[in-house]
């Protein structure tokens, strides 16, 4: 994308967020439009399951819309937004951690294979051929590593793996120093390498099974 | 005291946040230190993996606040108004398809049906052969213009060889056909007459190689004639000398005997 692109787009954002904080419902719909598959994805990501990460982006925009008129500094709309979206996957982390911890389940297939399909997934979205399953696989182990680390290694690692942010606005939405972050971040990292070894799961397997 | 970067730092490194000075120092420090750069190459791996993990497609709902307390996800931002104008015009325009393609539900003892376009229930007996003597009657009509059609062309096409040989005939003036009967004449007689001439020559010929191998035939015959007949004239002559020592014999006995009666 060119640079003029990204600053066309940006000073779009900010009239939205501007509009839209005035209560203007079409401009708040446009920047859910904008927004909604990436703080869906992140909160997928922090909890992997469907129906909750659905219901976690749906508040977090509903959140977003009541307090906008309180964002003092419009350019920090997206820290603002993840740290709206993170508290509500901690808090309901925690509500979920203790009635249950397997995000994924799994049933059989017509020819008795094992399938595995994520939680929430349509039942007519089963599919049995060999790649296919060992690329669900792959997702779901991704999916099940992330569960394993603390949820503020968790959201550290992915807001800077899959969403790019840098350390200074994830310490922004984790209200924390970035050193702190860059620790959780390291920490975090070395357990992911230790249960992926655990699973076989190197580079070089990556490469075979994808 | 030698060098030993924190956590953050080495992560910093690796995320690619690290500048300046501190960047050299972590590098030195990775370049003399095996295990530490062995470590941080692990870490790297992790990351690279765990980007394999894919976004998932969403649709994205639709917020509509009537009020702050009250926020409807997913339906539509129209006003009430709107909302029920879009309803009734909704309802409007199935009805108005409905029309268009006689839509009909029924309900009877064969079962529910949902059925749309003209009902093949309704035509009776009468319809249907009425249908077929339609489509018997068109079809005719269509193969007899055919034929008719066809006929026409061929009609055409006699005529056009008809007109054809005319122009020729009329282009084909007698003196030409007697010019050409003449020379054709001519050359006819002049084939004959040099067959005969090539016949007589070999016919004479011909007869003079039969005359001559006759007459060699003839010489070879008497001469063979005369050593049949010496042949037989020696034989001849040798009986008769035979016959002649023979009867001397018989000659010379008599004698003998008559010069001796007492010999019996």
């Amino acid at each position: 994308m060119q640079v003029s692109q990204v600053t066309t787009a940006m000073v779009n954002m900010d009239d939205l967020i501007e509009k839209a904080m005035t209560g203007d419902e079409r401009s708040f719909n446009q920047l859910v439009s904008l927004w909604y598959k990436r703080i869906y994805n992140y909160v997928l990501k922090q909890c992997s399951v469907e129906e909750l990460a659905s219901d976690i982006t749906q508040r977090t925009f509903i959140s977003v819309f009541r307090n906008l008129a309180k964002l003092k500094d419009i350019t920090r709309f997206k820290p603002w937004i993840y740290r709206i979206a993170t508290n509500y996957c901690h808090e309901e982390g925690r509500k979920w951690s203790r009635s249950r911890t397997v995000p994924f389940t799994t049933s059989q297939g017509d020819d008795g294979e094992t399938m595995i399909r994520e939680e929430g997934q349509a039942e007519g979205a089963f599919y049995n051929p060999e790649m296919s399953y060992r690329q669900q696989e792959m997702q779901r182990i991704l999916f099940a590593s992330l569960q394993k680390i603390s949820e503020d290694q968790r959201s550290v690692i992915i807001m800077k793996e899959y969403e790019g942010m840098k350390f200074r606005e994830i310490a922004e939405v984790m209200d924390t120093s970035e050193n702190t972050v860059k620790t959780w971040m390291y920490r975090g990292l070395k357990l992911l390498k230790n249960y992926l070894e655990e699973e076989r799961i190197t580079k070089e397997t990556l490469s075979y099974e994808l | 005291m030698s060098y030993k970067p924190e956590e953050s730092t080495l992560i910093a490194y690796l995320c690619g946040e690290l500048v300046g000075k501190e960047l050299d120092k972590v590098e030195k420090y990775l370049a003399d230190n095996e295990d530490a750069r062995k470590e941080l190459n692990g870490l790297k791996s992790t990351l690279s993996i765990m980007g394999q993990l894919e976004d998932k497609e969403v649709e994205v709902p639709t917020f509509s606040f009537e009020n702050p307390r009250k926020v409807v996800v997913g339906a539509s931002t129209m006003s009430f108004w709107q909302r029920t104008l879009a309803i009734a015009a909704s309802i409007a325009l199935i009805l108005f398809m409905g029309y268009l393609t006689n839509f009909r539900v029924t309900l009877n003892n064969q079962g529910f049906e949902l059925a749309y376009g003209h009902q093949a229930g309704e035509q009776n007996q009468q319809d249907i052969e009425k249908l077929v003597a339609e489509a018997i009657e068109k079809n005719n009509k269509r193969l007899s213009e055919d034929i008719q059609l066809a006929k026409e062309d061929m009609r055409n096409l006699v005529s056009e060889s008809n007109q054809s040989l005319q122009n020729q005939l009329v282009s084909y003036k007698p003196d030409h056909v007697v010019d050409d009967f003449e020379k054709q004449k001519k050359q006819y007689l002049e084939q004959l007459r040099k067959m005969v001439e090539s016949s007589e020559l070999e016919q004479k010929k011909y007869t003079d190689q039969v005359l001559t191998d006759f007459a060699i035939f003839l010489d070879i015959q008497r001469q063979n004639d005369l050593e049949l007949i010496q042949t037989r004239f020696e034989n001849f002559q040798d009986d008769a000398e035979l016959n002649q020592f023979q009867t001397n014999q018989i000659l010379a006995n008599i004698i003998s005997t008559v010069e001796d009666p007492n010999q019996y």
